[in-house]
């Protein structure tokens, strides 16, 4: 009896350990697999295989290239294309680089650089690029020509819808099976929405890595994103909140980088209907908000506070005479009487019975919540009242195309391609995204002659009155500008965050002591 | 004979009535329902009081004191935009107890109102609206919530809305068992006899009968419905800035979690005290006031 009781007892705890065991070991293997990587990346974007569905995380982690790249200013600069030309108003002549290979193995010509573009070209991405003809002259010659002068082509054919991939990489019907390029990694697995691991391509005409493995994970999350940095289950962390940069330069063995950005948060108004139909309204709102006071304490002072669509510090087509601080509530106050809202102080002003009472729609990131509820409070000063909305990004953009709002307040990438043209998205009466229904046939002129013209210092001219001129007309009201905070491990060596985040520059990093 | 039938009456029916059936009570009390009045007596008082004798205003934006740690003039400390999460509290606890008792409010009315007439109603009536219970109890009542108040919109009226749609059912599966098994007993009968009308046949033989579960299922209900509250609000769905909620104030406080943790701390600790408070309150009263009730344990044992 007492014999068989301990068999017994033997027996279960025999199953114990063994499952005990199993499970650590399985959990061991798991471990094993997601450190495998020389380098690892934490982000919250979710990668896609094909460019012309989000490819910025593929072109940022160096596995695709475009025929033009951007540079450290923030311009246009050879990749694949090593040269290229304006040979007429609608003809541009690029360039190729000579003996590259796609990850494949094939080789990269004009032929391959023509069928990638041409995909491309047909695509909803490119919709708006008033392309004509794609063709290829020789081996490594290619002409592309435009419906109309289009100075800004160059900056288009640098988009992460625009890079090459091998033809081996594209089915008969179109789609992306595989990720195949010419860049710096080459894709050794592909989780699409969660994880890619890459391998260092050791053909690499340019620089060879000195990595030889990168993983990029998935982390939507904030918190967990600086947690696992911390526990040394990421090499680099990127977007962080702004709250976090005291804290993390304090931690010992962990490196903050805070490069500004070309990407702006902003205020777009209806201007269809009551109350911003009216300038002075949008005026009074621009004048009443404190961006410094914002810029300073929310977030953090790492980021500058703004007027106009682009930083000097980034882009020379930025217009250097805007104010950047224009806050003048007593001038608000006065614009907003002058627009028949009256009404005694402290309390919301009204006209004909009617509140001055507006909603202002925004989505939970980039503090964009925190930042409208200030904007709450210095507009109540000058007696507008705001109800602030958080909803869904997909609801919003709903709701603002539906044209069923009063303002939202938003964030922009500027420079998605590094060329002033996309102002404008912000402001044409016809070609710009933002739903605000302005017009301004002076600024819609100003628009079309520099997209046409060639001349840097004539296009900038002009792309500097545009800036002044909606600065006045207020079809939006521009808040402040933005700062990345990316987080490395101290022992990570030779990053430089790119101005227009186009690539991580991963080819120039190295870790210490390996 | 009027006599015999007032006798057959419950004695706990009009204002004397009430008196005694609260003498009684007073005197019944157990543990679970002193303390878990007790935390709900003081969570009241926080919140018709504390907004009174707090110096500071919940929305009022003080930039330069932000994310102070708690003090003597702050004793929870302060938020992002520098308001007094003390003050915050207290308006939040005003927002969360209202709400809580609106939704109840409603669910009981909708719940109470379908139980009796399934239970008086002929068989058809009883067939189709118990059903619809059904369908009601088998959907997840959160997901539920949680579609109703986006697709009507973020605010409190909608969450108070979206709470009420669900979780009316458990009432009217409740109210109909009762009421159908009161309905067999004499008294009833007897009066049904006398072609007592449907209204008053509630009123004076029915309703009483069922104020007891209902008041309980009630209590238990607040907890929950604060909880899903703050649940919705977190999400965005529920209270809008710069109105001072406490699931809102979580979400508000998620990024500072480590540097200024007071700010998640000190509305996560109100919800939970009041949901323990509501859950005892009503676990006491379901022991007052069917001292027959077996929980589940109990029930397994025999």
């Amino acid at each position: 009896m007492t014999d068989e009781r301990w068999h017994m007892m033997d027996r279960r705890t025999a199953l114990q350990t063994t499952l005990g065991t199993a499970a650590l070991a399985v959990a061991g293997c798991l471990a094993n697999d997601a450190n495998r990587a020389d380098f690892r990346i934490g982000s919250p974007w979710k990668p896609n295989r094909d460019p012309l569905d989000g490819g910025s995380t593929i072109r940022r982690l160096g596995i695709t290239e475009g025929l033009v790249g951007v540079d450290y200013d923030a311009s246009p600069a050879p990749e694949l294309a090593t040269d290229w030309e304006r040979r007429s108003d609608r003809e541009w002549e690029f360039t190729l680089r000579e003996d590259v290979t796609f990850h494949d193995g094939e080789a990269f010509d004009a032929t391959a650089a023509v069928d990638s573009l041409t995909r491309t070209v047909d695509a909803p991405a490119f919709e708006d690029v008033p392309i004509d003809a794609v063709e290829a002259v020789d081996e490594t010659t290619v002409t592309v020509t435009t419906e109309t002068p289009f100075a800004p082509l160059p900056a288009h054919l640098s988009r992460n819808e625009a890079v090459i991939l091998s033809p081996r990489a594209v089915d008969d019907d179109g789609s992306v099976t595989e990720t195949i390029s010419t860049g710096p990694f080459a894709v050794e697995s592909f989780n699409p929405n969660t994880e890619i691991l890459t391998a260092r391509n050791d053909d690499y005409y340019g620089q060879v890595p000195a990595l030889e493995s990168v993983r990029y994970e998935v982390v939507d999350d904030d918190q967990t994103r600086r947690i696992k940095l911390e526990n040394g289950e990421l090499e680099m962390a990127r977007i962080l909140p702004h709250e976090t940069v005291d804290a993390l330069e304090s931690t010992g063995g962990i490196d903050v980088y805070t490069p500004p950005v070309p990407r702006i948060r902003f205020l777009a108004f209806d201007t269809d209907s009551e109350p911003f139909d009216d300038r002075r309204v949008r005026q009074a709102v621009s004048l009443a908000i404190d961006r410094k006071t914002i810029t300073e304490s929310l977030l953090g002072g790492l980021v500058e506070p703004a007027v106009g669509p682009f930083s000097p510090s980034i882009t020379e087509w930025a217009n250097p005479d805007l104010e950047s601080n224009p806050y003048d509530p007593d001038r608000a106050r006065t614009l907003l009487d002058d627009a028949g809202w009256t009404g005694t102080a402290g309390e919301t002003r009204t006209r004909d019975g009617v509140e001055l009472t507006v909603e202002f729609l925004t989505f939970d990131a980039r503090s964009l919540p925190q930042i409208a509820e200030v904007m709450q409070d210095h507009l109540a000063a000058v007696g507008i009242s705001v109800d602030v909305r958080t909803l869904e990004y997909s609801a919003m953009i709903d709701r603002v195309h539906q044209r069923s709002f009063d303002a939202y307040f938003t964030s922009w990438g500027t420079l998605w391609y590094p060329d002033p043209d996309r102002l404008a998205e912000l402001y044409h009466s016809t070609a710009a995204s933002i739903p605000h229904g302005y017009g301004n046939d002076h600024v819609d002129t100003l628009l079309e002659d520099a997209r046409e013209l060639d001349e840097r210092g004539a296009r900038r001219e002009r792309y500097r009155e545009v800036q002044s001129i909606v600065v006045e007309d207020a079809p939006i009201a521009v808040v402040t500008n933005d700062t990345n905070v990316i987080a490395t491990g101290d022992d990570v060596r030779g990053y430089e965050p790119h101005p227009t985040e186009l690539h991580y520059g991963l080819e120039a990093i190295s870790m210490d002591g390996e | 004979m009027s006599k015999s039938t007032t006798e057959l009456v419950p004695s706990n029916v009009g204002l004397g009535g009430l008196y005694r059936r609260y003498r009684r009570f007073a005197l019944h009390t157990n543990t679970a329902i002193r303390l878990g009045g007790g935390v709900i007596g003081l969570l009241v008082l926080v919140a018709l009081v504390g907004p009174v004798v707090s110096p500071y205003d919940p929305t009022t934006q003080v930039l330069e004191m932000r994310l102070r740690g708690p003090s003597l003039a702050h004793p929870l400390g302060t938020d992002a935009l520098g308001r007094d999460v003390a003050t915050r509290l207290a308006y939040g606890a005003r927002v969360s107890l209202a709400l809580a008792l609106a939704a109840t409010l409603v669910r009981l009315v909708l719940g109470t109102t379908v139980g009796l007439l399934a239970a008086t109603g002929g068989r058809l009536v009883d067939i189709l609206l118990m059903r619809l219970v059904d369908i009601q109890l088998a959907f997840p009542g959160l997901v539920l919530a949680l579609v109703i108040a986006g697709v009507l919109g973020p605010s409190l009226r909608n969450v108070v809305i979206a709470l009420s749609i669900v979780g009316w059912a458990s009432y009217a599966r409740v109210v109909r068992g009762t009421v159908l098994s009161v309905k067999e007993r004499p008294f009833v009968q007897s009066a049904m006899l006398y072609g007592t009308p449907w209204h008053r046949l509630v009123k004076r033989h029915l309703l009483p009968h069922i104020v007891n579960p209902v008041l309980v299922l009630a209590t238990l209900n607040l907890g929950t419905i604060v909880l899903a509250a703050a649940g919705l609000s977190y999400l965005g769905l529920g209270a809008q800035p710069p109105t001072a909620e406490w699931g809102s104030m979580i979400a508000d406080g998620r990024n500072y979690m480590r540097s200024a943790p007071w700010l998640i701390t000190a509305p996560g600790v109100a919800i939970m005290a009041t949901v323990i408070g509501f859950n005892l309150l009503g676990d006491g009263l379901r022991d007052r006031f069917d001292p027959d009730h077996l929980d589940d344990r109990q029930r397994r044992r025999t």
